[in-house]
């Protein structure tokens, strides 16, 4: 699908009156610049070419609905027009601003539709790509670039999964889910009341689930950010108190014998929990009883022979082993009896429990009870001494943090909220990935104990209402499912990495920045010493490399690109982002136009547009008398300029 | 709209790992393509899954 942005009509925002047509002659231009100067509403006009795409106005209360009107008009309307061309026919999504009351609504107008509509309605094949998620991929600001790069967000990872659509995965298992579900609950009739208890926890295990997932992944994710200012945190730190030699010094000793402290104490602490494994260690009593139950066993010469052949030898007997005389009925009894007691597979077991009775307790060498009381005694001490390390190395660095300055102290501070916030972090994730337990219940945080729960209920389901196969088969497909898109997420990181590596080796040759792992975020090698530059052009390279991997054609609008960059790396993502999307549009300011425009033009092959627009106001009123004879359109508000020339000599001395 | 070549492969590897036969990842893969080409109605949903769960063999080594 080829979705191109045609042009927008405004009225009555805070943005100029507009009506912007980007094609000339028809064409869509591979790139189109609209220089603005600040203050002519770019951030408005981005805020509604979204809001138009995704229908979310009619969500927006009314404060956010009246924010947009123009400041000192008293206009009660305002209205958004964004002209689309989804593969090649017309789409115009019409956002209407009501001021007065604070609401928004929508008009929709495309061939399909046989004209002008009521309601955001864009073809139900579009709508995928109008979704929140995606359309801030393709319509971002630098913010959103820089937080593909934060490990604290998952920008990145979301990025992926929307233009591989990589969500449909997740979509059709949802809908095998409901499938069977519906199945489920259509039968089984005559035990309605089991029936829904079952459902009802199905259903709440399976809300549990899914909150467990988000918890792991928030927690996951803000870990990475923890650690990562914990590592920045400490490093300000050392560099702070570097030159208190003698003190440093000690300091490191003291934190070696912390450290060895806490080894011996994860030593001494395994010891004792293989001990108390043990009941004959964990108490003297048990170690005799065992003893004395084999002696007895033995005395008994049990299991000597099988019980059958016990009972065979016995009926051949004149008197019972009790004494009294067996006769034909006594015997009967006792033949019939007789398989109940110590059959094969208990004599198996006595076997086995005189053998580990005689190998664990009788053995020289084997484990007592003191064995346990000496290693307690051994980790008790081993607590003692890390307290005490640890205490000294507390004491150390409060030491060095009083001989330093204010700056080290707040750091010192912030480390330790976040040492807190870490361990918290990662005992989540623990609680959350352990392996299950068998007091878990429906509460736990334990997901695999939760997808356990979850999967023991749907087959109580299942037999209740006889979709046992149906409920097998629904299984495997998400088994396939679940596999597949954590395999493809990998495969396409992958990938994606190493074609953004490719990349930026082109644009950053005189710089040269590498990408080391894409997750939830991109993560660069040396991120901290990458510029602000840099790490936006990091931004562009990784989304444009998905806009042009992906199977999608979708436009990508860029406030301010170029802004931050240096003009040599202005010139390489110049040169770079007319091949690598098929429609670009820029919101520029005239001090962006250097090193930038001209390489764009030389690789769009002259398939760029020029657009100038300002507002009309007392500082731009000399800017009147220099207008160009054709390409200008004025409004009661603006004046928009198409054409090269005048964009190229536009200027205005605060963006100088 | 196609899948991506990746997304393709890790199907057929999924479905191979849950020793299926190539129907599943035939199967599934038509729901998928039809899923991002549009919006389907119920019907259309049923017959998919329909198909592709009487591709699933339940008698499967894993299962």
């Amino acid at each position: 699908m080829i979705i191109q942005l045609a042009g927008w009509t405004s009225k009555g925002l805070r943005c100029p009156d507009i009506d912007l047509t980007l094609g000339n002659g028809g064409a869509i231009p591979i790139v189109s610049l609209l220089q603005m100067p600040n203050g002519t509403g770019k951030t408005t006009t981005l805020t509604m070419l979204r809001a138009a795409m995704t229908g979310e106005a009619s969500t927006w209360p009314a404060d956010r609905v009246r924010a947009l009107r123009r400041p000192g008009e008293t206009t009660d309307q305002g209205q958004f027009a964004l002209h689309l061309a989804i593969d090649g026919k017309p789409l115009t999504l019409e956002v209407r601003l009501n001021f007065e009351d604070g609401t928004a609504s929508y008009r929709t107008s495309s061939p399909g539709l046989g004209g002008l509509v009521p309601g955001w309605k864009p073809p139900q094949e579009v709508q995928r790509f109008f979704d929140d998620r995606f359309v801030k991929l393709f319509v971002f600001d630098g913010e959103f670039a820089d937080r593909l790069l934060q490990p604290g967000y998952s920008e990145a990872g979301q990025a992926i999964d929307a233009l591989f659509q990589l969500y449909l995965l997740e979509e059709v298992q949802a809908k095998t889910q409901e499938i069977w579900e519906k199945a489920a609950s259509t039968k089984g009739a005559k035990t309605e009341t089991g029936l829904t208890m079952y459902q009802n926890k199905a259903s709440r295990l399976a809300t549990r689930i899914a909150k467990a997932e988000k918890a792991l992944q928030e927690a996951t994710s803000k870990l990475a950010s923890t650690n990562a200012a914990i590592t920045e945190l400490e490093q300000k730190i050392q560099d702070r108190i570097g030159a208190q030699e003698e003190l440093r010094a000690k300091l490191d000793a003291a934190r070696e014998r912390e450290m060895a402290a806490e080894n011996d104490v994860n030593a001494c602490a395994a010891t004792v929990m293989g001990y108390i494994r043990q009941p004959h260690v964990l108490a003297a009593g048990f170690a005799t009883s065992l003893v004395h139950m084999k002696n007895q066993l033995d005395r008994l010469k049990l299991p000597a022979s099988t019980s059958s052949q016990f009972f065979i030898e016995l009926l051949q007997e004149d008197n019972c082993i009790c004494g009294r005389p067996l006769d034909d009925n006594t015997r009967d009894v006792l033949k019939q009896r007789a398989a109940l007691y110590l059959a094969e597979d208990t004599s198996g077991v006595l076997n086995t429990l005189k053998g580990d009775i005689d190998n664990n307790i009788e053995k020289p060498g084997a484990a007592t009870s003191k064995d346990l009381t000496t290693s307690l005694e051994e980790l008790g001490k081993a607590v003692v001494e890390k307290a005490t390390a640890t205490t000294a190395v507390r004491a150390l660095r409060q030491k060095l943090i009083d001989q330093g300055d204010e700056e080290l102290r707040k750091n010192e501070e912030e480390l330790n909220e976040r040492v807190k916030e870490r361990e918290l972090l990662t005992s989540l994730i623990g609680e959350i990935n352990r392996a299950p337990s068998i007091n878990d219940d429906e509460n736990t945080k334990c997901l695999k104990s939760l997808r356990a729960q979850l999967l023991e209920v749907q087959k109580k389901v299942a037999e209740i209402t006889g979709t046992i196969e149906l409920r097998q088969k629904v299984s495997i497909i998400q088994q396939i499912l679940t596999d597949a898109l954590a395999d493809a997420r990998q495969r396409l990181r992958t990938v994606i990495l190493q074609e953004v590596n490719d990349r930026l080796r082109k644009v950053l040759y005189r710089d040269p920045l590498e990408v080391a792992s894409i997750d939830s975020c991109v993560r660069l090698k040396a991120q901290e010493g990458a510029s602000v530059g840099q790490t936006l052009t990091v931004g562009y390279v990784f989304l444009t490399t998905l806009l042009n991997r992906g199977q999608h054609q979708v436009p990508l609008v860029i406030d301010s690109p170029a802004n931050p960059l240096s003009i040599e790396v202005r010139r390489e993502v110049g040169k770079i982002i007319p091949s690598l999307c098929k429609q670009f549009v820029a919101f520029t300011i005239s001090s962006e136009r250097a090193g930038f425009v001209r390489p764009l033009a030389e690789t769009a092959n002259g398939s760029i547009g020029y657009f100038t627009l300002f507002r009309k106001t007392p500082g731009t009123a000399p800017l009147m008398s220099s207008l160009p004879q054709q390409g200008v359109t004025q409004t009661e508000s603006g004046v928009l300029v198409t054409g090269k020339e005048y964009f190229e000599k536009f200027d205005l001395e605060e963006e100088a | 709209m196609p899948l991506d070549p990746e997304v393709i492969k890790s199907v057929e590897d999924a479905v191979k790992k849950h020793h299926q036969p190539a129907a599943v990842s035939k199967r599934l893969l038509a729901w998928l393509n039809a899923m991002s080409g549009s919006a389907l109605s119920r019907e259309k949903e049923m017959d998919l899954f329909t198909a592709l769960a009487s591709a699933i063999d339940t008698t499967a080594e894993d299962v």
